[in-house]
């Protein structure tokens, strides 16, 4: 059984709870253990390497530092694109840069040996006997479902830090959408950044980012916008208000990869709390299932 | 006792600056076998060549110590003025202390202290010189041109028209290359096929030239002078000697296979001739997409065929000939943009093309009779982008060279279509304009003129919306953002070497640069030659290069082939390895090793005591041997010398630098 | 004087200003272009040209995203987020933080301090009071609340002391070598 030390962050403890039910509900059916990190703190994502570097590698490297001591034989594994960042750069600056690595150990008063690798969902479900798993426990086809797989900036730049092979059309998502039945479009903005970060201190100047994002998956016709991050899916579901009145397209739905694998493996929208997306979604699932296959 | 001269060069201050010359003059004067040292500013030059042999003269001299550049660069320079003196041009030696010392070194005190050294080396290796003659081998009078496009056509013609036969080897169906896709040319606009059609005519029915289309080279073997290329040449399935060309056989063909020529933008049948005005006019089956050929089924050909040319069972035929001369004319390619450029759609959108795609579609006998309409609904477009430097200067994921021909066709491009589709917005994204060339800047000028929008900027980012191709960049002018919503995209891309061009390379022994283009022997000065006697270069397979500038280059390297096919027989370098018979012990050791098939085991009658035997021992073919000196470093029984660098010479500058 | 400091946060970045040719590719796909006064090829063209002062002033290095878009499709590797990075460090440590990102980043850090983790609502409520737009994404609240989706505070680490010690640690190396 595959087992890691798991890295939830601040946003799956509160507005992304349909990500962390399905997460919760895919991993069970997968049998994949995740050993919640005692006692994690947050990542430091965005103001932390804005106010200093030190910090910025520190608070990732801390939570780091606490899983390889309890369980040095696991790999550590986040569900959330900007905590991956964050812990996969403070692991790579502490294999890569002795200065890096002597600031992290001073300040976060540990050894930290940056032994075990840090993951995405992606790596994870890309793993050839994961995938099998997959496609083994897809017990209803989302036949048809034209989903837009966002990436997003984090989980594939920098390269030099994420190692991803493909920085802008990454693949590895639509290939796992494949698997439930649903038809992941092609479109270009995959990887472009959602803005998330400046939500709160360059409001107004970032709205432009969502809402190309949204354009694009729509004119591409897709039907649904499928993220690995909740900051990415709440920065992508609250902006459609503006997006709506901007430009008159529909809202579409956007839900995260855990979700839409949860719902093919047999998982109710009340199982994992469709109901609290800010833009409906339930709907486009629902008719997703009842279509046959062409 | 030795009368050795030593002649210390400054170079300018390219040795002057960081050795201190007159200290290593006054060093080699007291070294033993010295006669006469100085130093002189330019020792290449008239005067100081004069300086030498003067002094030769006057102190009686009878070995030369030259301490200058690399023995690359002048050694044939001194060993000619040698050849008007007393002493023999091999009782030479070069210290080489700029590239080997002032060049790699900024501490003059101990740059001038390792110059002194080598010197010292030399003195000690030079008291040993041996007076060496050069002998003489003949020349087959033909010569061999890889490569059929206008590069070497035009190197073939030269030679053929200067009374030396030549085979011109293709490995597509016809002659032409790259030229024959083109549709005008620039600056002039002159239709590339008016002028380059005639050219490939000439070189079909010129007496002196022999067509070797669908031919590839797999072996050589030998020399300047005498190299032994073995060819193959691949199955046709049709009968070249009685084919007429009529054509027949493509019309009824039903196979619709992506046209190599048109770069995919239209179809072709399985047999097919590569385009109307190939040369030779006759056609050839594709064995990968006929049906006959894959499956057995059909023969369509062979039923129409009135003449009965089809031959199914043709079969790839090896040959071997000799050439006294190669020129490599192998050309280039366009760099794969799809797979390098993600952001700008990886390839997946048709109205993306090239810049070749767009001289087909541009073309009169291209694929859409010249009409500039997208590939995708067949509309005329009323943006088009025009993006420079794709895969060019671009280290990180493309070549870090620029291509050099692309600022021009781009401005042509952008010529031809504000021609034809009068009122089309034509933007180029560039990153400098590179015009050094005659009328070249003119027409730069004349195309903005015209209305191409010139933008200042690499363009970041290429997508779809709707039926527009958004192109994100930055006008770096006005630095702020701009976004064209173009209809039509036409990205200019790197030119990189031909593919086989290693393998070609490697099988002749010619070096290649960081970029695979083939190495010249020198950039200013030997540009169409490479380190390898008798082989020559011709156009774009030694750099990016436009098709004035690979004309020229190609008639180089005929001048240079003719000059040693004008010869009967040539000079070779008697610095060649010599075999002592009664230290030879017959173990094979420089058999193996030696690269060039130069030494052989023979077997001689020898007396063991009272007892006669036959033993086998190495023999040296003079003809063969380069001179590298592997043989000696294998022989056990130190037998093998090398003349010019024996062994003991080896050691004396050993012992000179250690002692 | 200003060009030493220049030339000590570029090697501190790691990046040669030099190695830039100003294609403007970095600019052409920044997200965050349209809203900056100097785009990534001018905080490089300022760096080659000794203008220190004009990036320090910039409001790019506070609202670059560290999306990573610019390094990415350089073709000269040229790494300018992390050139971004040491310049925000320097202009903040010269008090020149733009207001804003100032506000976010003291609701930030006093968040982590309190709950050694990020507490959305608490964090956007708060600086949504200290920079007087009480209305920024609040029509989102009853929606949340509705759903559950927000905590009244979330999970306390267990050792809040220690975060405190990082904190407190983390600023000794600002302007460390």
């Amino acid at each position: 059984m595959r087992k890691y030390s798991y890295f939830p962050g601040c946003s799956m403890e509160s507005t992304a709870k349909p990500y962390r039910l399905a997460t919760e509900y895919v991993m069970g059916k997968l049998g994949i253990g995740l050993v919640e990190i005692e006692d994690w703190n947050c990542c430091g994502a965005t103001s932390g390497h804005t106010l200093s570097e030190a910090l910025g590698l520190a608070l990732p490297a801390r939570s780091l530092a606490l899983a390889e001591k309890r369980n040095p034989e696991l790999d550590i594994l986040t569900g959330c694109a900007s905590c991956y960042a964050r812990l996969r750069l403070a692991m790579y600056k502490a294999r890569t840069d002795e200065r890096a690595k002597y600031i992290i150990e001073k300040t976060i008063d540990m050894p930290y040996a940056a032994a075990r690798e840090v993951y995405n969902f992606l790596d994870v479900f890309s793993l050839p006997d994961v995938r099998e798993g997959i496609a083994e426990r897809v017990v209803r086809k989302l036949t048809g479902l034209k989903a837009a797989c966002y990436y997003g900036c984090l989980n594939v730049r920098p390269a030099e830090v994420t190692g991803a092979p493909d920085r802008e059309n990454p693949t590895s998502m639509d290939e796992i959408v494949a698997l439930t039945g649903a038809e992941p479009v092609d479109w270009a903005f995959k990887a472009e950044c959602c803005g998330a970060a400046h939500q709160n201190d360059a409001a107004s100047a970032s709205r432009a980012l969502p809402h190309r994002i949204l354009r694009d998956a729509q004119s591409n016709g897709a039907e649904a916008i499928v993220t690995a991050c909740p900051m990415c899916n709440l920065n992508l579901e609250m902006r459609q208000d503006g997006y709506v009145n901007r430009t008159g397209m529909d809202r579409i739905p956007v839900f995260s990869l855990s979700e839409l694998l949860a719902v093919a493996m047999g998982a109710s929208a009340k199982r994992i709390a469709l109901e609290a997306h800010y833009v409906p979604s339930a709907a486009v699932l629902a008719r997703a299932l009842r279509r046959k296959d062409a | 006792m030795s009368k050795i001269g030593v002649f210390v060069c400054h170079c300018g201050t390219n040795i002057a600056n960081t050795v201190d010359v007159e200290r290593a003059v006054a060093s080699a004067r007291e070294l033993p076998g010295v006669a006469f040292a100085s130093e002189y500013k330019y020792m290449c030059s008239e005067p100081g060549q004069q300086m030498i042999k003067d002094a030769i003269e006057e102190y009686g001299l009878d070995r030369v110590v030259i301490a200058s550049c690399s023995p690359r660069m002048h050694e044939t320079t001194f060993r000619k003025m040698l050849k008007d003196t007393k002493v023999n041009p091999y009782m030479l030696e070069i210290a080489n202390i700029r590239e080997q010392c002032s060049w790699v070194h900024t501490d003059k005190a101990k740059a001038t202290e390792k110059a002194i050294r080598l010197i010292r080396m030399s003195v000690a290796k030079a008291a040993r010189d041996e007076p060496l003659f050069a002998s003489s081998i003949p020349i087959e009078k033909r010569a061999l041109v890889i490569g059929g496009g206008i590069a070497g056509i035009q190197a073939a013609l030269d030679i053929a028209d200067a009374g030396h036969e030549v085979a011109l080897l293709e490995r597509e169906p016809s002659i032409g290359g790259k030229m024959a896709m083109l549709d005008k040319t620039f600056p002039t606009l002159d239709c590339s096929a008016c002028i380059s059609t005639p050219k490939m005519v000439d070189a079909g029915a010129h007496p002196n030239i022999k067509l070797l289309t669908s031919c590839e080279v797999v072996k050589t073997e030998g020399y300047i002078g005498n190299f032994q290329v073995t060819i193959r040449r691949n199955a046709r399935y049709v009968n070249h000697d009685i084919c007429t060309g009529c054509g027949l056989c493509e019309t009824k063909c039903p196979v619709k296979t992506d046209s190599e020529f048109n770069h995919g933008l239209s179809k072709r049948p399985a047999i097919y001739k590569l385009f109307p005005q190939a040369v030779p006019s006759k056609p050839v089956i594709d064995k990968n997409s006929c049906l006959k050929l894959t499956k057995g089924k059909c023969g369509v050909c062979e039923k129409v065929c009135p003449l009965g040319c089809i031959d199914y069972a043709d079969e790839d035929r090896e040959f071997t000939e000799t050439f006294g001369a190669i020129v490599f004319a192998t050309g280039y390619e366009l760099i794969d943009w799809t797979a390098l450029y993600g952001e700008y759609g990886g390839g997946r959108y048709p109205d993306m093309l090239t810049g070749l795609q767009f001289e087909r579609l541009v073309n009169a006998s291209g694929p859409t009779e010249g009409h500039i309409v997208r590939p995708s609904d067949g509309k005329e477009p009323k943006t088009v982008a025009i993006v420079k430097c794709v895969g060019s200067r671009d280290p990180k994921k493309g070549k870090s060279y620029c291509s050099r021909a692309c600022c021009m066709y781009a401005a042509k491009h952008a010529h031809q279509i504000l021609d034809k589709l009068p009122g089309t917005r034509v933007f180029i994204f560039y990153i400098d304009v590179r015009t050094p060339g005659k009328g070249y800047e003119e027409f730069y000028d004349q195309t903005r003129k015209d209305g191409a929008i010139y933008v200042r900027g690499r363009i970041s980012k290429i997508y779809k919306d709707g039926d527009k191709l958004v192109c994100n960049g930055e006008d770096t002018l006005l630095g702020k953002q701009v976004k064209v919503m173009a209809d039509m995209v036409v990205l200019e891309t790197a030119m990189t070497p031909s593919s086989g061009i290693e393998e070609l390379a490697t099988m002749f022994g010619v070096a290649r640069d960081v970029n695979d283009w083939i190495q010249e022997a020198h950039p200013k000065l030997r540009p169409v030659e490479t380190q390898v006697g008798g082989v020559f270069l011709a156009g774009t397979c030694q750099g990016p290069r436009d098709i004035p500038d690979t004309v020229a280059h190609a008639s180089a390297a005929a001048a240079k082939v003719v000059s040693l096919l004008n010869k009967s027989e040539m000079e070779t370098s008697p610095m060649i390895s010599v075999v002592r018979r009664e230290h030879c012990c017959g173990c094979g050791a420089c058999e193996k090793i030696c690269p060039y098939t130069a030494i052989t085991l023979e077997e001689i009658d020898d007396r063991v005591g009272a007892k006669r035997v036959k033993r086998p021992i190495a023999s040296v073919n003079s003809g063969l041997c380069q001179g590298c000196g592997a043989c000696t470093a294998a022989c056990r029984t130190g037998a093998i010398d090398l003349l010019g660098f024996r062994n003991a010479q080896i050691l004396e500058e050993v012992d000179a630098l250690c002692l | 004087m200003e060009n030493e400091r220049l030339n000590q946060l570029m090697e501190r970045a790691g990046v040669r200003q030099y190695d830039c040719y100003q294609c403007g590719k970095c600019s052409g796909g920044c997200p965050m272009a349209h809203v900056m006064d100097l785009k990534p090829r001018g905080v490089m063209r300022c760096a080659q040209i000794g203008s220190l002062r004009r990036i320090l002033e910039s409001n790019t290095i506070w609202l670059c995203t560290g999306c990573h878009t610019c390094a990415e499709r350089c073709p000269h590797d040229v790494d300018i987020p992390a050139v971004i990075e040491e310049m925000r460090y320097e202009a903040a440590a010269e008090g020149l933080t733009r207001r804003d990102s100032k506000v976010l980043n003291e609701v930030f850090l006093a968040n982590i301090r309190m709950f050694g983790k990020n507490h959305e609502m608490l964090l956007a409520g708060l600086y949504n009071m200290l920079t007087l737009k009480p209305l920024q994404d609040m029509a989102s609240l009853p929606h949340m609340y509705k759903n559950k989706l927000l905590k009244l505070l979330p999970k306390e680490p267990k050792n809040l002391t220690e975060i405190e010690a990082l904190v407190k640690r983390a600023e000794k190396w600002r302007g460390l070598k």
